[in-house]
């Protein structure tokens, strides 16, 4: 818990602050000094246009992380609103929704993440979209089961027997006792959004250049992995260490919320 | 270990278990909760010792202790366990292994969760002979079946094969007490072995373990809550309270002169077979058990005890001789005693039976119900073409009607379709026939559909204290709920009607903010009843509202029901299994086999002969608080049928002890109309039944009301 809760503390601390910290801007470039390795010049040593590492490490922080937080938000609250619509609700809405879901549910996510981008083309938008659509069917699963365990339950049925429309019982009876399993879902998305998004940059058809993107980066740097391996070590040393300290952090938070353990499907 | 060195020297064997100065604390983060203070007693061969006592009262701790299972954090802090003269407390760890299953066995109160799943229970009890004792796998087959036998397992070889979720919670039970007298052992401790079954099995199983006890010569040590099953089964009993043991003593002695103001407060606050609410009120224990972490100085009992006297407050009682082995921790047992023989003799006194005469002259009925039914689908069907779909009447054909002001009691086992009736009337299942009409409209299924008035009149009291409130909502959103959306309060008006709310079930207003989780059992069912009669309502179903709670709870909560009732001129449909809270609290009872009613009428009609055969062998099932009662013979043989294919003519024929012969099997028997509205639903004439239910010596007196 302390090892991610920091690693998220320095992420988060680096979007708030990141533009104002970094000694150059992003996409500057100093041609003399193009492929340097890290020094007290350049911390993380420059790329092949000379742009310093550091400064695009810190504000794709920025990027990366805002964006997979928007998606994991849309992803997980559109599926909130479902799983427990139709949880509730049951019947025909359920089993139509949920085959759906199941359909959604048999592509691999990055394939169908990158179904959707290279659909609706390349940009920060629509890698939002993709993600979110992508995120939709597994929350959804999930928040339907917590519906389904709490509706029978007493108070759910005193509220049916005051004659309580389905919108008031979802909002003010089922929500609040879901709040366990909905943070551990947000925590546990938000890193595999931070993976998908990156991953889709790596392949090109995410976040265009000259955009500070971590996959992207990543991806430029392959080129060059023999000479001068910082331009990958450090974009991908910010990804795994975002993904390993949500992850833990929302491992910590699924214990003491005593919901669920650790999932393993993406 | 060689056998003979448990078998301990004859000299100690005049006691099998020998318990010393007990004391076990629990490590906890509000600090050491003391569980169990200073406990002794010792149970001989052959003997049963019984201890009872309500939840928190450390009596399961005890059987823990004696099994070496107490959790992590809980610690013997002082005293001693002997088993024969063994220290089991200093017991190296391989020796006490060899003990426990074989020499020392358990059972626990929760048969489906002590069996594994997955393993045939035959196998399961093989197991348990295989790791004590040296057998050939066909010796202990053969054993197994023997066991089956001896606790009358109906086709012991064909249970062998079955897994434990297709046994019966009964035969349950009985694999469990098998295993447990497998190696035939000298100590067997039952832990609430009968607190989940209906009362019919239950009675089965203590016919049972009081014929064993006379085979198996083993001490028993039998934890229970229930004053009734205690005074069946054990020779000597122990009454605990907040970890001590305040009385303790032979069985008749202890029922006859209570020398502890707890004991005699538990056996009041009881509600018996032979009174009703109309003639008098159950008495209290008032409060609640003291916190652990933060024990009273003097009496434990003080805080809450009717005859406390300044020094009980100061100073701890110890355990003084009150009588031939009997010995009670209170300082003025003597006062007791000379009470108790002031008013012995003096009837309780008789209130006038006004409700009766008033509910007779109501005319128009506020609910009635007509040829109710519910079916339930089991459908194991793929794609709507293959495999089987089961129907399950749940309820079928059910009839009555309910006056204002009225309580009907509806009462039968689990699985009667006695929820199902509860769900239909307040609109959270849909019948599949028949219709409800109430206050002269007819209702729509579903309780969204019914108007809004009709839902202000019509509420509900749940069973279970734990799920009745939102965990997440304080108590104030709880009651403001109903009173703003039927009464159009909000704000302080609101506020003003929840405190008067909370007043009227006997809280203070300092509930309001408080959550569920911090209230306790008894408490949330007040919030649940305040919640229920914030909108005035006109009818409240109570579906088993007392089930979940000790009976000095119980007690306070039934008070409760019936004074509200008094004030606000309510009727309920009340739920339940208990036939002693039924007589309690009904004005009619309606009493429901496999869907149907089989007898319906006035509480005195239906609780005093001629009954229908299912009646007396609920009313003879009940446990009664009285060793001296005589024991009833009558016993319902084999499981409920399955309400998917119920039998047919009378549904009872299968497990009925007045069978006539073919006539019931063929026949749906006719309704035989008694006096005063009571009516029967069966073969045999209400003549025939009464000459034959009161010769038999079946009903003990205690249980039988005087013939109207």
């Amino acid at each position: 818990m302390v090892i991610g809760g920091l690693l998220l503390l320095l992420h988060t601390v680096l979007v708030l602050v990141g533009p104002y910290i970094t000694p150059y801007p992003y996409t500057e470039f100093h041609m003399a000094d193009a492929l340097k390795a890290p020094s007290w010049q350049y911390w993380f040593g420059t790329d092949q246009f000379g742009r310093d590492v550091f400064s695009r490490v810190v504000y794709g922080a920025r990027g990366t992380l805002l964006l997979a937080a928007s998606a994991t938000a849309l992803g997980v609250g559109l599926g909130v609103a479902i799983g427990m619509t139709v949880g509730y609700r049951g019947g025909k809405l359920d089993e139509i929704v949920m085959r759906i879901m199941d359909g959604l549910l048999s592509f691999p996510s990055l394939l169908l993440a990158m179904l959707i981008v290279s659909s609706l083309g390349p940009s920060s938008i629509n890698v939002v979209i993709a993600i979110m659509i992508v995120f939709v069917p597994r929350s959804t699963r999930v928040l339907r089961s917590v519906a389904l365990g709490l509706k029978s339950l007493e108070f759910v049925e005193a509220a049916k027997v005051r004659g309580e429309s389905a919108f008031y019982v979802i909002t003010r009876e089922l929500l609040p006792n879901a709040a366990g399993p909905i943070v551990v879902e947000l925590a546990i998305r938000l890193s595999f959004a931070i993976l998908l998004s990156t991953s889709l940059g790596f392949i090109g058809i995410g976040v265009q250049p000259p955009a500070p993107d971590w996959g992207l980066m990543v991806s430029e740097g392959r080129k060059y992995l023999q000479t001068a391996p910082w331009l990958m070590l450090f974009p991908a040393l910010a990804i795994s260490s975002v993904v390993i300290g949500t992850n833990l952090f929302g491992d910590w938070l699924g214990t003491r919320l005593a919901v669920r353990g650790g999932r393993s499907d993406l | 270990m060689s056998a003979a060195a448990d078998r301990a020297p004859p000299a100690a064997a005049d006691h099998v278990l020998r318990v010393a100065g007990l004391s076990v604390e629990y490590a906890t983060s509000r600090g050491p909760v003391r569980a169990v203070r200073d406990v002794s007693f010792a149970i001989r061969r052959g003997e049963t010792f019984g201890v009872v006592g309500e939840s928190g009262s450390g009596k399961s701790t005890v059987a823990f202790a004696v099994m070496g299972y107490l959790s992590s954090n809980g610690q013997v802090t002082e005293g001693g366990i002997e088993y024969q003269g063994h220290d089991l407390l200093r017991m190296p760890r391989r020796q006490l292994d060899a003990l426990r299953g074989a020499r020392i066995a358990m059972v626990y109160q929760d048969p489906m969760s002590s069996l594994n799943p997955s393993i045939t229970v035959g196998e399961q009890v093989v197991e348990a002979l295989l790791a004590h004792e040296r057998l050939s796998g066909e010796a202990a087959r053969k054993r197994t079946l023997e066991l089956f036998t001896a606790v009358n397992m109906p086709e012991p070889a064909a249970i062998f094969r079955r897994y434990p979720h297709q046994l019966s919670g009964g035969q349950q039970q009985r694999v469990l007490i098998a295993m447990a007298l497998s190696c035939n052992p000298d100590l067997l401790i039952m832990d609430e072995p009968t607190t989940g079954l209906d009362v019919t099995t239950e009675a089965q199983i203590l016919d049972l373990i009081a014929s064993l006890k006379a085979r198996f010569s083993s001490a028993i040590l039998y934890i229970s809550h229930n004053l009734g099953v205690i005074a069946r089964i054990s020779d000597r009993l122990g009454v605990m309270y907040a970890g001590q043991m305040v009385e303790q003593g032979p069985v008749r002695d202890v029922f006859r002169r209570q020398l502890h103001p707890y004991t005699a407060g538990l056996l009041e606050c009881l509600p018996k077979l032979d009174f009703g609410r109309k003639s008098r009120s159950l008495t209290l224990i008032p409060g609640m058990i003291p916190d652990l972490t933060r024990l009273p100085r003097g009496c434990a009992f003080e805080p809450r005890c009717r005859h406390a006297q300044p020094r009980c407050g100061d100073e701890s009682p110890s355990l003084v001789e009150v009588g031939a082995a009997h010995t009670s921790r209170c300082f003025f047992w003597r006062e007791l005693e000379q009470a108790r023989r002031a008013t012995a003799g003096e009837a309780p006194a008789q209130a006038p039976d006004v409700a009766a005469t008033e509910t007779a002259s109501a005319a128009a009925a506020l609910l009635s119900v007509e040829d109710l039914a519910r079916d339930y689908v089991d459908s194991n069907k793929l794609l709507g073409l293959f495999g089987t779909e089961r129907v399950v009447h749940a309820l079928d054909g059910v009839n009555f009607t309910l006056q204002p002001n009225e309580t009907l009691a509806v009462v039968g086992e689990s699985g009667c379709g006695k929820t199902t009736l509860a769900r239909c009337v307040v609109g959270l299942v849909e019948p599949t026939r028949g219709r409800i009409t109430f206050d002269a409209v007819p209702l729509a299924g579903l309780a969204g559909e019914r108007g809004r008035e009709v839902r202000r009149r019509l509420q509900m009291v749940f069973q279970n204290p734990d799920s009745t409130l939102n965990p997440r909502r304080t108590i104030g959103d709880a009651l403001r709920r109903p009173l703003q959306m039927f009464r159009g309060l909000s704000g302080a008006g609101a506020d003003k009607a929840a405190i008067e709310l909370l007043h009227a079930v006997r809280l203070d207003e300092r509930y309001l903010n408080r959550l569920p989780s911090q209230l306790s059992g008894g408490e949330k069912q007040r919030v649940g009843i305040a919640r229920a009669f914030a909108t005035s309502p006109d009818l409240i179903v109570c579906d088993e509202p007392v089930s979940a709670l000790d009976v000095s709870v119980q007690a306070a909560i039934l008070n409760l029901l019936g004074e509200l009732q008094a004030r606000d001129r309510t009727a309920y449909v009340f739920i339940s299994h208990d036939m002693s809270v039924v007589r309690y609290l009904a004005d009619r009872v309606a009493v429901l086999y496999l869907g149907r009613i089989c007898e319906t009428g006035p509480v005195e009609r239906v609780f005093a002969p001629p009954w229908h055969p299912y009646t007396e062998a609920l009313l003879s099932a009940i446990p009664v608080p009285d060793p001296d009662a005589a024991v009833n013979a009558i016993r319902l043989e084999g499981p409920v049928p399955s309400a998917a294919q119920p039998p047919g003519g009378c549904p009872f024929h299968t497990r009925c002890p007045r069978k006539l012969g073919p006539v019931c099997e063929r026949e749906a028997p006719p309704v035989r109309e008694g006096a005063d509205g009571h009516a029967i639903v069966c073969h045999i004439p209400l003549a025939d039944l009464a000459a034959a239910q009161s010769n038999a010596a079946a009903v003990p007196a205690a249980t039988r009301p005087p013939v109207p």
